[in-house]
């Protein structure tokens, strides 16, 4: 559905962006993490031909952004942190403005949209009137109006209260079950992303540093806690088998040890192994620990 | 064509809903009073009639609505309309870009160009409107107040000096109307020009008017008398050679052509700006 290839972004001839390969399929919600600066609003805005890309290119249902960005945008929503609109227009109004740039939508449909973020009742008065999570609603109803088959939301969770957040949350999983609708989702709220998305992507300091499921993430950096009598004699053990101490007291285990034979091994050690736990990393955990490499 | 007519209609819309773009007919309105009270007084009135009147023509006959709402244009329409036009042309695209609006339209499929060609048709209709109702404005007035009568008109900066009858006075202000439009409209489009830079709207707005007030100013010093022809200023007041008995088309077709130019380069600069900027939040 999206593709993203070998998107490279200087600024000012800084690096800002590394080449970065990344696809995200029909109907998946994809989550872009990343620290302030790591490059997802750069990734976001290269997607939707805000930025200019240095290299590379992006592709929406096999059109091109670069070259050919009316097609590749008309199926294209997208949702922005601040939700920013004409404030002196009506809620209404801007619907309309906006849509009419993307050629139009039939009135049904429209009240329809409108009615499933509860704005009916306050579409005709100024968007000025509007608290912040009655523009954060408005603007899903804004970027469901092309009625698209693939929605960009950056940092769409800011600013809202908790039970807003839990709104979008519902409405975002409600389109991609019951719509299909592919979501590309950049957050730095990580609980938010670990209940919406299937797949990650982590961004640091521009670079790629992980892509991939939840399963895959939590999976590349194995856990352990261990507790021994006599630690100083299960050393040449842990160091045979690559394990390594971590900040926090838990043992990091890489891709290759078998967990089995590693506490076999420490149990056969005399080091009076007491507990030998698998410790499943938080997306907290994952991203911090990525984030630091 | 049809996204730009969609863009250029939204664009009127958001212009014509916004307070501030009335601040302009408001101003001038309200400054179109306080000139056709002092353009009352005694004292006013013997001056003009005095200056008609040693030129050999009846005092009476020519200081009517029309002459009146002509002085008006010549006093105000440089100074107050270019504040009104910069201040709108610098918000159209700095204020949007500014607030996060640009970003949510570059996401629909209509590309650069037609935003910034639709931007700057705005600008156009925007220039034509305001010019045609601070003239029709100050005509309508000037004809409440002093009646309907002859045209005198004195520019000594332009050399102009011309009296004309009712009907001929009336054709030449209302073919004035549209080139007073076109004058100024490089004000517009240089604020639109600059707004389009990464840079505050009021600094656009500030950075536009500071160009032509300072332009106004030096070709108007008389040992710069020889360079007058490079001000583009200059070119912006050829409208008032409109009113000389014999209309002198060739220097207006230049001027204006001239002028065209320098319309038709800013919105190409713009152009250029707004397709290479990288518009982030």
């Amino acid at each position: 559905m999206i593709n993203l290839r070998g998107i490279t972004k200087r600024f000012k001839g800084k690096l800002a962006l590394e080449p970065l390969d990344l696809e995200i399929r029909r109907g998946e919600i994809f989550g872009l993490l990343g620290h302030n600066g790591a490059g997802k609003s750069t990734t976001l805005g290269i997607l939707l031909g805000h930025v200019h890309a240095t290299a590379g290119e992006v592709f929406i249902s096999g059109h091109s952004v670069q070259r050919e960005r009316n097609q590749a945008l008309r199926h294209v929503g997208a949702i922005f942190e601040t939700p920013c609109f004409y404030d002196y227009l009506s809620g209404m109004q801007n619907l309309r403005y906006f849509l009419s740039l993307s050629g139009g939508c039939s009135e049904p449909e429209i009240a329809r949209i409108v009615e499933m973020v509860g704005l009916t009742q306050r579409m005709n008065d100024r968007v000025a009137t509007y608290s912040h999570g009655m523009r954060q609603r408005l603007a899903l109803a804004q970027a469901l109006l092309p009625m698209p088959e693939v929605l960009v939301l950056d940092e769409p969770n800011d600013g809202l209260d908790p039970e807003g957040i839990q709104e979008m949350r519902h409405w975002l999983l409600k389109l991609n079950q019951e719509h299909g609708l592919t979501l590309l989702f950049s957050s730095h709220i990580l609980a938010e992303v670990e209940q919406l998305c299937g797949r990650i992507a982590l961004l640091n300091q521009g670079r790629l540093a992980f892509c991939g499921s939840w399963q895959e993430a939590a999976g590349s950096q194995r856990r352990v806690r261990l507790r021994f009598q006599f630690p100083e004699k299960a050393e040449p053990t842990l160091a045979r088998m690559q394990v390594r101490k971590s900040e926090d007291a838990t043992y990091l285990l890489s891709a290759e040890v078998n967990l089995a034979e590693l506490i076999t091994a420490l149990a056969n050690c005399g080091a009076g192994l007491e507990e030998a736990a698998e410790v499943r990393p938080s997306l907290e955990d994952f991203y911090l620990g990525r984030s630091k490499t | 064509m049809k996204p730009l007519w969609n863009l250029t209609r939204g664009e009127l819309l958001k212009l014509f809903f916004r307070k501030r773009t009335y601040l302009g007919f408001v101003a001038f309105l309200g400054l179109e009073a306080i000139l056709l009270w002092v353009l009352q007084l005694d004292r006013v009135q013997r001056s003009l009639i005095g200056a008609i009147e040693r030129n050999g023509y009846a005092g009476n006959e020519y200081l009517s609505g029309l002459t009146l709402a002509l002085l008006i244009l010549i006093w105000t329409v440089f100074l107050l309309g270019s504040l009104y036009l910069t201040l709108v042309g610098g918000d159209i695209f700095g204020k949007e870009v500014e607030d996060g609006t640009f970003r949510l339209m570059l996401c629909r499929p209509v590309s650069r160009r037609q935003i910034l060609l639709a931007k700057a048709i705005t600008c156009l209709l925007y220039t034509g409107i305001l010019i045609a109702f601070i003239s029709l404005s100050a005509l309508a007035t000037g004809l409440l107040q002093q009646g309907w009568g002859g045209l005198f008109v004195f520019a000594p900066l332009e050399g102009v000096f011309a009296l004309h009858e009712p009907d001929e006075g009336l054709r030449r202000f209302l073919l004035a109307i549209p080139l007073i439009g076109l004058s100024l409209l490089p004000i517009s489009l240089l604020a639109l020009t600059l707004s389009s830079l990464p840079i505050k709207p009021a600094a656009a707005t500030i950075l536009a008017l500071s160009f032509f007030f300072v332009d106004n100013i030096l070709r108007n010093i008389p040992y710069l008398e020889s360079l007058k022809d490079f001000f583009i200023t200059s070119r912006m007041s050829s409208w008032i050679q409109i009113f000389q008995y014999q209309i002198p088309w060739e220097l207006l077709i230049e001027n204006h052509l001239w002028l065209t130019g320098i319309n038709v380069s800013l919105v190409l600069v713009t152009l250029a700006i707004v397709e290479t900027r990288d518009f982030k939040s």
